[in-house]
């Protein structure tokens, strides 16, 4: 290991990783909120309504069929190089995720719950916020790490058509194999990536410990 | 009420033929859906197609973009990446179902649960990490075979393989505990019970691995460009490096297409093999 | 809204106008359609519902009763008819201010699993906009009522309940606002036995106070003959086969439907029908604790008695002692027989004759609501009690065949 640490000494190295691994964060974070606030939206009304939800839930499942290299290259042409195209992209792969549990996360609540929410006089909106969403909260956060984790791992390939992150030190690594320093930078990369995902998942577990009531705790 | 001057009879009659309306009427939205969902993602596919061969035809291509927009070399390209993904898939399903299959045995069952979450962490590792780490080991170990289509297969497999064995066993671990030990009650050995029992109703977890894989496959292989293995990914790149907008949309369409078409097919493979009632 | 009279404050007066006694829902031509059903869930029923009583609608499994209860509070919206509220027409309000005016109580219980119980309670308050102080108190006064001391229990969460608890929260929380009007669907339908019959009793003692308008749907004849004041039996499309009291249901049943489905041994049913604090209880010979052992040996011998009812200071029966208890140098408490069978006022002489088969005494011991001695029932005041019964509702019978309902519902 002595040649990875070596590597890691280095400053410039090291400047490089954090400010790639800035990037890297960025590039995960803003689809994520982006996807959750469309996810929710989404997936309430593939809720409420039978006829679209088989429409809502196919398109976005449709997205995550496309390999990521192409989404983001479709992108290129219409909004530039860069961080755009791969944050779109990023964000239609994090829809599914989140639209998909929101939508079994609404179901899951105990109708008899709903139905006496109704009974005493709640309307739609405040059984929606007070009563369905609290309780398909544990579900909804799950979909959110899930995609959270996808994300993290595909925003890696954002690098190879120009994107920011932790992607570009793999690509350097690629370039170069095999040439000296290149499993360095293979290594760092996708070690970096991993403990990201690792930090994301610590996140949502301190997140579900704060938000998820007690009384609906496992 | 006007239904007093109609007799009882003629009532029923009338309640009946609506009731008859109304059933023409979901069957034939019925055959609507099913005629859009069998043939809408196909039709659609080949319009995009179509557009796609007018707007690359109707431009000036400049000499390198005629040069990389062959017919031949995109068919080239196209053939090897539908090669390395079913190499791939091929691969990782006989190592990852019958695995599955074991690790799930009775006797096996307690290290399922690690497996399972090992197969959750793996999530966390970026495919273009682990492609890049396996094929690198090729590349250095004189032993293996440095280019061509295998160290690439193997990478791709090597990708897979976690996911696909993570759902295969999580697929078995769903099958009715209560039917197998109905089964187990009417004195079937175990072996008797995996025949008979198990496996029949695991297809469906086999065959949505098979789809699975072929997705997540056909996907990276997209990737395979960068270690020497071709596929369509090469064009995309070569257009984002070229900066040469119809060779990278070019690219990007047909590696779009080819998925959205192989998610397709292997979804009506596994509509049709699905055995009746489950 | 800008009219004088929003539908809140008209609808926050509801039963304010009625009398007790006097029909409080009245049920016109009330009609549910499903789509997709040839014939209606719920076809025209028609029923007056008296303030102050419990009406249960009972019926065989999918006869619609469920849904003609739903479609009071518009929990399912009604194809055609009318609801009249206290000479109000709810049809047409808007359904979540009538809601707030209608305690519901369904089999699930529904509580709010993401909430405290405290909270569960103080829904329909908080919905009104009541202030925090007044919602508290009220929310610890009807704890208290339904038996869930308020410390201990206002801060846990629903799954930290037994299912009898979770119903008493369930039907605290339908009572929070104090609404005139409860709609109850199966709400013990889900519990056990025992604590079924625990909470039918102490809800029949609550309402003996609260005088709420009740409509209670129920699958159980038994049910429906214990707690309905009135029964409204129904059949397939929610048909009324007979609307009156349980006493006129099981002496004179109006139909065949009626008679099946009260089924046989209606004679016992009939003992589900009167409580115990209906029949004067037979005095034992009792002693407390705190009396002097010489003092009760001599009242014993003076007696008749072969045993003695030995009751603590908060005069609630301890054990039974013979001469030979009395006599011996032992604490009291610890000779004789310990005293089971006991029974509340509230229950019904079924309950006490059910006790007094189990009890080794043969006799059942009444008890207040504190569990303090009010006397003894045996057996042959059971029987005593069937036979005036009986005299009762001929007579009943007799005067209700002078009026004809049908006659005095067209006046």
């Amino acid at each position: 290991m002595a040649f990875f640490t070596e590597y890691l000494a280095d400053p410039s190295t090291q400047r490089e990783l954090l400010s790639q691994t800035a990037e890297h964060i960025y590039l995960t974070a803003v689809p994520v909120l982006i996807a959750v606030i469309l996810g929710l939206g989404l997936g309430i009304t593939a809720h409420r309504s039978p006829q679209l939800r088989s429409p809502i839930l196919s398109v976005v499942s449709t997205f995550l069929t496309i390999p990521s290299l192409a989404l983001f290259a479709l992108l290129i042409p219409i909004v530039g190089i860069g961080a755009t195209p791969a944050i779109i992209a990023l964000t239609l792969y994090a829809l599914l995720p989140i639209v998909r549990n929101t939508v079994s996360g609404l179901f899951s609540v105990d109708r008899a719950v709903v139905e006496s929410a109704k009974g005493m006089g709640m309307s739609a909106t405040m059984r929606l916020w007070k009563i369905e969403l609290p309780n398909a909260w544990p579900v909804m956060l799950a979909g959110v790490r899930v995609a959270t984790l996808l994300t993290v791992g595909i925003a890696a390939i954002a690098a190879l058509v120009g994107g920011p992150g932790l992607g570009q030190e793999i690509f350097t690594g690629i370039r170069r194999i095999p040439a000296a320093g290149s499993l360095e930078s293979l290594l760092g990369g996708t070690v970096a990536i991993v403990l990201l995902a690792i930090l994301f998942d610590l996140l949502y577990l301190a997140i579900g410990r704060l938000t998820i009531p007690r009384g609906i705790r496992e | 009420m006007s239904t007093t001057l109609t007799p009882p009879d003629a009532q029923d009659a009338t309640r009946r033929q609506q009731a008859m309306d109304e059933d023409a009427a979901s069957a034939r939205r019925d055959r609507r859906a099913a005629v859009i969902r069998y043939l809408g993602m196909p039709v659609f596919l080949l319009l995009v197609l179509l557009g796609l061969y007018l707007w690359v035809t109707s431009q000036e291509l400049d000499s390198i973009e005629a040069r990389t927009l062959t017919l031949d070399s995109l068919l080239g390209q196209t053939q090897q990446h539908i090669t390395l993904t079913l190499y791939s898939t091929f691969f990782v399903l006989l190592l990852a179902v019958p695995l599955g299959i074991l690790a799930t045995r009775p006797k096996l069952r307690r290290y399922a649960p690690a497996i399972i979450g090992l197969g959750n962490a793996g999530q966390a590792i970026p495919s273009l990490g682990l492609l890049a780490l396996l094929f690198y080991i090729f590349r250095t170990q004189p032993a293996l075979p440095s280019t061509g289509t295998f160290p690439v297969v193997v990478s791709l497999v090597g990708y897979s393989f976690l996911p696909i064995l993570r759902n295969t066993m999580v697929g078995l671990d769903q099958v009715d505990r209560f039917v197998l030990e109905a089964g187990r009650g009417m004195g079937m050995s175990n072996r008797k019970v995996l025949r008979s029992i198990e496996l029949p109703l695991a297809v469906p977890v086999v065959l949505a691995g098979v789809r699975t894989a072929l997705v997540l496959n056909v996907g990276t292989a997209a990737l395979a460009f960068l270690f020497g293995g071709g596929g369509l990914g090469e064009t995309i790149f070569s257009g984002f490096q070229l900066r040469r907008t119809p060779v990278l949309l070019t690219g990007a369409i047909l590696v779009a297409v080819l998925a959205l078409l192989v998610d397709y097919i292997a979804g009506l493979i596994e509509e049709k093999l699905t055995p009746k009632g489950l | 809204m800008s009219n004088a009279t929003s539908p809140e404050t008209e609808i926050a007066s509801l039963g304010e106008e009625t009398p007790p006694g006097q029909t409080m829902i009245e049920l016109k031509d009330l009609t549910k359609r499903f789509p997709g059903q040839e014939t209606p869930a719920v076809d025209r029923l028609n029923l007056e519902i008296p303030k102050g009583e419990i009406v249960v609608f009972v019926g065989p499994s999918g006869c619609g009763k469920t849904t003609s209860l739903k479609m009071i509070n518009r929990i399912i919206e009604p194809s055609s008819g009318n609801i009249i509220m206290d000479g109000q027409d709810v049809t047409s309000i808007d359904p979540n201010q009538l809601r707030r005016r209608i305690g519901y109580v369904i089999q699930q219980i529904g509580l709010f699993p993401h909430i405290r119980v405290g909270d569960n309670v103080a829904t329909v308050p908080n919905l009104l906009g009541w202030d925090r102080e007044r919602t508290t108190a009220r929310v610890d006064e009807l704890l208290d009522v339904v038996g869930l001391p308020p410390d201990q229990y206002r801060e846990r969460f629903p799954k930290e309940l037994s299912g009898g608890q979770r119903q008493r929260v369930g039907v605290a929380r339908a009572l929070a606002a104090d609404p005139p009007v409860l709609l109850m669907d199966e709400p013990f339908g889900a519990i056990d036995p025992i604590t079924r019959t625990r909470l039918q009793n102490e809800f029949l003692r609550l309402q003996s106070e609260l005088q709420k308008t009740i409509c209670f749907v129920t699958h159980d004849i038994d049910e429906a003959i214990k707690m309905g004041d009135r029964i409204a039996i129904l059949r397939e499309g929610s048909r009324v086969a007979q609307f009156a009291t349980p006493e006129e249901i099981l002496t004179n049943p109006a139909n065949e439907f009626v008679e099946d489905f009260v089924g046989t041994g209606a004679t016992l049913k009939r003992l589900k029908l009167t409580r115990v604090r209906e029949v004067e209880p037979t005095e034992a010979l009792v002693g407390t604790v705190d009396e002097d052992r010489a003092e009760l040996r001599r009242r014993f011998d003076e007696s008749e008695w072969t045993a003695m009812l030995l009751l603590d200071e908060q005069r609630r029966p301890l054990q039974w002692l013979r001469g030979t208890d009395l006599r011996s140098s032992r604490p009291l408490t610890e000779v004789g027989l310990r005293a089971r069978a006991t029974v509340e006022e509230q229950a019904t002489l079924s309950d006490a004759l059910e006790e007094m088969l189990l009890g080794a005494a043969g006799v059942a011991i009444v008890v207040d609501r504190r569990g303090a001695y009010q006397g003894l029932l045996d057996v042959d005041d059971i029987i005593t009690a069937i036979q005036t019964m009986r005299d009762a509702t001929a007579e009943f019978y007799r005067a209700a065949k002078l009026v004809d309902p049908e006659a005095e519902a067209g006046a």
